[in-house]
């Protein structure tokens, strides 16, 4: 008993990466606030019709005998004015502009938790209220949950605004900057969430094949079903392919074993981790299919594979290199003034911009002799008018130099290289980095005033 | 630690324990408790022979020369349920047709598209085709053909026509 407890813990509850869940968030987020950006300012989706605000304003408009909200819809509105009231369009686009601003928010990780309530109460408004004349279709409700669930774990600890403006506080407070170590990233309750996701599918899954068991049973299997449904798909959305397709029942009917195998066996890329890859893979690829040859789009499902990354990631993942390869695959030293509040900022910035992990921090105050030895020829006063960069080679950068030559290591500052190799560049970036340097110089806590 | 993994677990419990009773089939069968729902889609069997039939309304122009432009639920402003029970009662071949006579649900149709469509139609019309499966390269264009049809300038509308 106690080791079914002590394996029913660790499924749940052993330290993970806060890095998967904090991607998970973004991906999920992400892909919601996608279809409510996408559907109103470009063109209607059908992966989530009630996601266009126009469509929202379009069903107030419909006749009021054909309302029928599900309890998710009342309770919601319930602050409104009671048990089943219909909203209006003024509070359905205060709704939609709640979930766009808190969807940026939790995308960012900024109030992380906050947003994230927001953007899952809004949007679970907007979907139920799309749904509440009738039509039902199936495509965004894991989503739906899969937000509740992230608000409650621990999904803003990384990769968020939040996790650096902790990290700033913290650095400030003390003055000193520590850079993440792999202790820091992960956590007991990272993993919960995204396994609520995963089983979450499992069930799903589960359901859609005992479905056709139950109502289908063996029939479902004689290569007529499937034909009738992508004939029938194929002329409803336009898909000359699974027309096509509909002309192969013997093809048909090994594509539907393989599929209610999948559906019936999802358990495995849970309970198997060597299996969460083909599995992902098999998932990813059954749903880009369905929209190819019968139209219906799985967006978010395929979007919610997310929740498996940690699954993918350890299978993935190479062996540790020795040492000496270890050393040769580049490290990137930033030799910084570590009693400057602005310099402890960049470096908590560029810390957590490392997706990598290919930077080693100096403090030039408290660790000058690591800094001579790695940049030889470097002195302590030119250390500390600019922040120095150490390059795989050798090579020593400094200023805005040191910041250019960073962006090319840290992919996030990718976006940013076209403007800091731009002709003039520079030029004028040296200038504005001294007039930076001076400004930090005048608020910093300076190597002479603090005494140390 | 022990009040967090406590929470965690009230949530989890509460999530997979009710996706599981909307799964399974004496707790199922309901989407009332969306977003907790199960997923029968694409379940039922079909045989050899069935066919597929894609129907299309169409409003014709005063004017002769100009071509019928296609009518759907969005147009007319009524959600697509109701829509293709419209449809369906109109042709009298499916489950969940409205319980309305005919001409009602033909006059029904009539003023919403009065309503709705601007522009100065006279006539619309229910068309059809029918796909047996399986399909082969010689039945995957199958010739549309008129179901019905009706005048919309005057009311009540009347029916003038039925194809089989």
């Amino acid at each position: 008993m106690g080791r079914l407890m002590r394996r029913f813990d660790a499924h749940w509850f052993a330290p993970a990466p806060l890095g998967e869940l904090a991607a998970a968030r973004i991906v999920l987020v992400g892909t919601q606030l996608f279809l409510l950006l996408y559907g109103t300012l470009v063109a209607s989706l059908r992966a989530c019709p009630a996601c266009s605000l126009d469509y929202q304003l379009w069903l107030t408009g419909i006749d009021a005998s054909t309302y029928l909200p599900r309890p998710a819809l009342k309770v919601l509105l319930l602050p409104l004015g009671g048990w089943g009231v219909r909203p209006d369009p003024m509070f359905l686009h205060a709704v939609w502009w709640t979930a766009v601003v808190s969807g940026i928010g939790a995308f960012v990780g900024m109030y992380t938790r906050l947003s994230l309530l927001c953007f899952a109460a809004a949007n679970t408004l907007l979907i139920a209220h799309g749904y509440a004349y009738h039509e039902l279709h199936h495509t965004e409700a894991l989503l739906i949950i899969m937000l509740w669930v992230l608000a409650f774990g621990p999904s803003g600890r990384a990769l968020s605004l939040d996790d650096i403006r902790s990290r700033i506080r913290i650095g400030l407070a003390g003055m000193q900057f520590r850079a993440r170590t792999p202790e820091d990233e992960i956590d007991t309750f990272a993993r919960w969430p995204l396994r609520v996701g995963q089983w979450l599918m499992v069930l799903a899954y589960l359901s859609a094949a005992l479905s056709k068991l139950r109502n289908g049973g063996l029939d479902w299997f004689n290569g007529e079903t499937l034909t009738y449904y992508l004939a029938s798909d194929g002329l409803a959305y336009g898909r000359p392919l699974g027309l096509w397709l509909s002309g192969f029942p013997t093809l048909a009917t090994l594509l539907s074993i393989a599929t209610v195998a999948f559906e019936a066996t999802f358990a495995l890329a849970v309970l198997v981790p060597a299996l969460a890859l083909p599995y992902v893979l098999g998932g990813v690829l059954l749903h880009l299919s369905i929209f190819a040859v019968q139209g219906p789009p799985f967006l978010q499902t395929t979007a919610l594979y997310i929740v498996f990354i940690g699954a993918v990631r350890r299978r993935r993942a190479a062996p540790e290199p020795a040492p000496e390869a270890r050393a040769r695959r580049g490290r990137w030293t930033i030799v910084f003034d570590g009693l400057c509040p602005i310099c402890i900022r960049t470096a908590v910035l560029l810390d957590a911009l490392d997706l990598r992990r290919r930077l080693d921090f100096i403090d030039l105050e408290r660790e000058w002799t690591t800094a001579a030895l790695e940049a030889p020829g470097l002195t302590l006063e030119e250390a500390r008018h600019a922040m120095h960069v150490i390059d795989p080679a050798g090579g020593i950068h400094r200023g805005f130099f040191a910041f250019r030559s960073l962006a090319r290591a840290l992919p996030p500052l990718w976006p940013a290289l076209p403007l800091l190799y731009a002709p003039l560049a520079a030029r004028i970036g040296p200038k504005l980095y001294d007039r930076v340097a001076r400004r930090r110089r005048g608020e910093a806590c300076s190597y002479a005033t603090c005494g140390v | 630690m022990r009040l967090r993994k406590g929470f965690a677990l009230m949530i989890i419990a509460g999530v997979l324990g009710f996706q599981l009773r909307v799964i399974l089939p004496r707790g199922g069968g309901t989407d009332w408790f969306w977003p907790f729902i199960n997923y029968p889609m694409y379940s039922a069997a079909h045989y050899a022979g069935e066919a597929v039939r894609p129907r299309e309304l169409r409003i014709v122009p005063c004017e002769p020369g100009r071509p019928a432009r296609p009518v759907d639920w969005h147009l007319l402003r009524i959600p697509k349920f109701r829509y293709r029970a419209v449809v369906r009662t109109l042709v009298s071949d499916g489950p969940r047709t409205l319980s309305m006579p005919d001409t009602a649900v033909v006059a029904r149709l009539s003023r919403l598209i009065r309503e709705h469509v601007p522009g100065n139609y006279c006539t619309a019309e229910l068309w059809g085709r029918t796909f047996v499966l399986p399909l082969s390269a010689a039945s995957l264009d199958p010739p549309w053909h008129r179901i019905k049809s009706w005048r919309l300038a005057t009311e009540p509308a009347e029916t003038t026509g039925r194809a089989p």
